[in-house]
């Protein structure tokens, strides 16, 4: 009886360990079963981020399609924004100076108040945040799919507020996305352990794909 | 005889009466200026510190620095604290054209904590920023 007890610990021990090296999907998630070589079986559907139409601080259109076969961290902020914004703007640069030039690693910021943050007025942004290139992007477009992407799909709250300093209430989170575009973390993009906790998520994600490819 | 022991006591009465005083007062003061600090810094995280960052060292070209550049003026820096800022500016030789929010509803008194706490912090000055120094540069402020 005890030594069952003893290999029942070490093997919890072990699925936990062995859990920990992959990051959480986060999402609802769904079953559908489906047949395979005469079998039927059940497979997990994850929740995923659907294809947007958004345009960036170049003026380019920017779909789901260009952060295929990237892992990429979204977050919602307006250039005006008294609050919160500018303290994960500065954290943000922390995550796109560790990840410069990194292909496989994208940044995705929408602007919750597209009247006024238009492409021109992004790119000047970026600029002054000492940005260049896409690899960051800032993105403007339809005032409610903004909202919509942000509540519905990237889990965060994004909207406006007139009660609110600025015009505007958002989340102060960092939403870190896979290759399968599937939520993998929420992070507080308004501090500093939130945000080496993602640079670290970062890491272990590519290292997971590293890992799968071999 | 008697009258000069007197008189001697009563000097030195008097003396160590005004030393206790004087340091009283200097305690006092140094009391103070720790207080409109403290209420500062907690003003300064809420309203300032957003953009001008906890250390003072403002965002890359999007915010300034709080800099001795910046704060020359200190009637100046009073009136963009309380009307914003609406025009661009040059700190350090880079120019930064964002507009500064207003912050109608902060009173003189915080506006003067906020003052001692910046200048303490980022001008080392060591006296407080009275309501009154406050209040006259606020009469003097360009119009909005």
């Amino acid at each position: 009886m005890n030594k069952l007890i003893i290999v029942l610990a070490l093997f919890s021990l072990w699925s936990c360990s062995g859990s920990s090296e992959r990051l959480p999907i986060l999402g609802e998630r769904d079953t559908v079963k489906k047949m395979v070589d005469g079998k039927e079986i059940v497979d997990t559907v994850y929740h995923t981020i659907p294809d947007f139409k958004f345009v960036n601080q170049e003026g380019d259109t920017v779909s789901a399609q260009n952060f295929n076969d990237k892992i990429y961290v979204a977050d919602f902020f307006f250039t005006t924004c008294p609050t919160i914004c500018p303290v994960m703007k500065k954290q943000m640069k922390k995550v796109y100076e560790k990840f410069k030039g990194e292909n496989e690693v994208a940044i995705l910021s929408h602007t919750i108040d597209p009247d006024h943050d238009t492409p021109a007025v992004l790119k000047e942004y970026a600029k002054d945040l000492g940005v260049s290139g896409t690899q960051w992007m800032f993105v403007t477009g339809n005032r409610e799919k903004i909202y919509e992407i942000g509540e519905k799909q990237y889990l965060v709250v994004a909207g406006a507020d007139s009660t609110a300093p600025g015009g505007y209430i958002h989340s102060g989170a960092f939403v870190l996305v896979d290759k399968q575009k599937r939520v993998r973390g929420m992070y507080n993009g308004t501090d500093e352990a939130g945000t080496q906790r993602l640079i670290a998520d970062i890491e272990r994600l590519r290292k997971e794909y590293k890992d799968e490819k071999q | 005889m008697k009258n000069n022991r007197i008189d001697m006591k009563l000097s030195l009465l008097l003396a160590s009466f005004l030393v206790v005083l004087i340091l009283a007062c200097q305690g006092g003061s140094a009391i103070k200026h720790e207080q409109y600090v403290a209420e500062g810094f907690t003003l300064f995280q809420t309203h300032c510190a957003n953009c001008h960052q906890r250390d003072g060292k403002g965002l890359e070209n999007l915010y300034p620095a709080l800099s001795t550049d910046y704060l020359k003026d200190k009637n100046q820096v009073i009136c963009w604290t309380k009307n914003g800022v609406h025009q661009p500016m040059t700190v350090n030789g880079k120019s930064y054209n964002r507009a500064m929010p207003a912050n109608p509803g902060l009173k003189e008194l915080e506006i003067a904590e906020i003052m001692t706490y910046v200048y303490a912090t980022w001008g080392k000055e060591t006296e407080i920023t009275t309501v009154e120094t406050v209040k006259a540069a606020l009469e003097k402020c360009p119009p909005k």
